[in-house]
């Protein structure tokens, strides 16, 4: 398999459709996964994917090698996809008629309620344990895909363990949910 | 090692970066400490939740199919890709005549280098071309 600087020669002989076909063959999944731990739906990671590479097919031409080809493709996928989650939270904004929920996903109770406590950590935390369990636990992976220091990564994962810890205990002790948590505003 | 120290490696330990000195001290701790065993117990088990809970997606099968769908590998020319030999050839013929027309030298050596050098001048930019897309 062809590596990163293999990719960059590629580049800079103006080969962009085999260095393309590289950068799809090896980070395809990883960039999915990445904007799965983002987004939090399947199909809409899918979608938001297919952009990223389309914007990359566009950048090509304009890459300056300055930054290895896979960190300039996780910080397009990253900027896509909180562009793509900023308009989700703009279009959940509008009226009902004009939003259709993403149907359910068939899941285990137990696993749908570790999904329910993930979804009450802080963004950072969240996407960081998400993306570490994903990348088959990789400190060193979510770093690159997140761009922050493998101390950071740490970090965020020790202070969700700790959240995630104490949502547990509170479950246990029927205390699991703050009175109007879950409330919707009228 | 006090529990702070001992909770922080617990964590690393679940990040798989402790190492083997560290894992024997965190042992000793918790041998030594319920509450921390504990914590310990609690936050396997939640690692086991999450490595079952978090499973990775798959991209569906047609993915590509629809990302090179929308992907132009050449831009698309406004003009038919025969027009430019049409107008090289058109080209051509027109300079020979004109040539037959204006200089002193006889009609079927005119035409015969005149095609020559069409010919000659077809080839070597075909050539170019083909060249240039390979690379």
């Amino acid at each position: 398999m062809m590596s990163d600087e293999d990719v960059q020669t590629l580049l800079r002989s103006s080969r962009y459709l085999k260095a393309f076909e590289v950068l799809l063959d090896r980070y395809q999944e990883k960039v999915f996964r990445l904007a799965f731990s983002i987004l939090r739906d399947e199909a809409t990671a899918e979608e938001v994917t297919q952009d990223i590479f389309l914007k990359l097919w566009k950048a090509l031409p304009v890459y300056d090698g300055r930054a290895s080809p896979a960190t300039w493709l996780y910080a397009i996928a990253r900027n896509t996809c909180y562009s793509a989650s900023r308009w989700e939270s703009f279009r959940k904004t509008l009226p009902i008629g004009d939003y259709e929920p993403p149907s359910p996903q068939e899941t285990t109770s137990e696993h749908a309620e570790i999904g329910q406590l993930l979804e009450r950590l802080p963004e950072a935390q969240r996407e960081a344990i998400t993306l570490f369990y994903l990348e088959d636990r990789s400190v060193h992976d979510v770093g690159q895909m997140l761009d922050l220091p493998e101390g950071t990564v740490k970090s965020h994962l020790h202070r969700a363990r700790q959240a995630l810890a104490e949502m547990m205990r509170s479950s246990a002790h029927g205390l699991s949910r703050c009175p109007g948590q879950n409330k919707r505003m009228p | 090692m006090d529990c702070q120290d001992a909770q922080d490696k617990i964590s690393e330990c679940l990040d798989r970066t402790l190492s083997p000195d560290e894992r024997r001290e965190l042992d000793i701790h918790l041998a030594s400490c319920a509450q921390c065993t504990e914590l310990s117990q609690l936050q396997t088990t939640l690692d086991l939740q999450l490595r079952q809970a978090v499973t990775a997606p798959r991209l569906g099968a047609d993915f590509r199919a629809r990302l090179y769908a929308r992907i132009d590998p050449k831009p698309q020319s406004l003009w038919p890709h025969w027009l430019p030999d049409v107008v090289y050839l058109v080209g051509c013929g027109v300079a020979v005549l004109w040539c037959v027309h204006l200089l002193p030298f006889p009609v079927s050596r005119m035409l015969w280098i005149g095609s020559l050098a069409t010919a000659i001048g077809y080839s070597l930019q075909a050539l170019i071309f083909t060249s240039l897309e390979e690379l």
